[in-house]
């Protein structure tokens, strides 16, 4: 015999279950889905731009800030040593996100 | 500048005289202005025209606006995850304003908009404000351990953390770097072969072996499609991808 508390514990304990499911199915699909062909294109596409802006973008302001200060290069070539450090700590970071991402989906696929 | 050089094609122009004066500056409608206002009224047009009547059973351009709009929320759910919802219509007019501005620069005659570097910094910035303004009603000041490297030695979090305060500031630097370098290069690539065909034609015998730079050309020109495409849809899903980054957090 199931009291009318129980009965009502049961129902939101189903209630609880199926928004669970409601909101674990589509990060499933985002993870197995998504990070297909489409994204490693973007990532790839990602990977060089965000290298080149990386030592670009310091090694103009390092110019910028050597004309003004009259520092000769130093600046310049300091921001262009920082641009390289953080272009390949973006490189690591960008593939070790796809990396752990394509083992997700693999694992999202497998169930 | 002579009559085929590859790069005339990036002249901005002042098709008005000075409009008006702002902050001393005269503002003038340009080359610039007349394909950023094409791509708002088409893109507006293509958009709502069709959504008017919003049938049931939906006509051709009905579907076709349905498909986009599908394509989009796709990218922002998959992308952003179901938080950045309210972030959809600036996703979607991100993604329509680019595309139609890569697509009419196709059209001989009109400028491309996403060729100036400025144009494209512009947007991004936009998106970063966007990421920033999110972040932060959101997260409230804890949006700034968006920073904080997770997961590695105590004293490299320092020198970590600061690689990450610019990376984070260099991502508009990023995406509207490779969307000007995509353009221009894209439209010198389709003026030299172009160049290369009047050369050609107008010399003599050898005229005959200009169809094979036509037919380059026209091989270009349908690669280009397919570049203005995939670097809206680049620039859109890395936006929803950096928003992700500031709603989730780590």
């Amino acid at each position: 015999m199931v009291s009318d508390s129980d009965q009502q514990k049961l129902e939101a304990l189903s209630a609880r279950i199926s928004k669970a499911q409601k909101e674990a199915n589509p990060s499933r699909r985002r993870e197995g889905e998504s990070l297909g062909a489409h994204s490693s294109i973007v990532r790839a596409m990602r990977i060089g731009s965000d290298f080149v802006a990386m030592v670009i973008v310091p090694t103009v302001l390092g110019g910028f800030l050597d004309d003004q200060l009259k520092t000769g290069p130093w600046i310049m070539l300091s921001m262009v040593f920082v641009g390289f450090i953080g272009g390949f700590y973006s490189l690591v970071h960008t593939l070790d996100e796809g990396r752990r991402k394509g083992q997700d989906g693999s694992d999202a696929k497998k169930e | 500048m002579g009559l085929h050089s590859p790069i005339a094609q990036f002249e901005v122009h002042d098709m008005s005289g000075s409009l008006f004066s702002l902050a001393g500056h005269p503002i003038t409608f340009t080359n610039f202005s007349l394909a950023c206002v094409l791509a708002v009224v088409f893109g507006s047009l293509l958009v709502f025209l069709p959504l008017r009547r919003r049938a049931v059973v939906p006509g051709r351009w009905q579907v076709f606006v349905e498909i986009v709009y599908n394509a989009i929320v796709g990218v922002v759910d998959e992308a952003s995850g179901p938080k950045a919802k309210p972030f959809l219509p600036f996703v979607f007019t991100l993604f329509m304003f680019i595309l139609l501005c890569n697509l009419f620069g196709l059209i001989p005659g009109i400028y491309t908009p996403t060729s100036q570097l400025v144009a494209n910094l512009l947007l991004s910035f936009s998106v970063l404000a966007v990421i920033i303004v999110a972040g932060f009603w959101r997260h409230g000041f804890k949006f700034l351990n968006v920073f904080v490297p997770h997961g590695v030695p105590g004293i490299l979090v320092p020198f970590l953390a600061v690689l990450e305060f610019v990376s984070f500031f260099i991502r508009p630097f990023s995406l509207s770097l490779r969307l000007f370098g995509n353009m221009l290069a894209g439209h010198i690539l389709l003026k030299v072969f172009a160049a290369m065909v009047a050369a050609i034609a107008t010399s003599g015998w050898v005229a005959s072996v200009g169809v094979f730079p036509v037919i380059m050309d026209v091989a270009i020109v349908a690669f280009e499609l397919f570049v203005a495409l995939i670097q809206a849809y680049v620039f859109t899903v890395l936006s929803a991808v950096y928003l992700r980054d500031a709603l989730e957090m780590h």
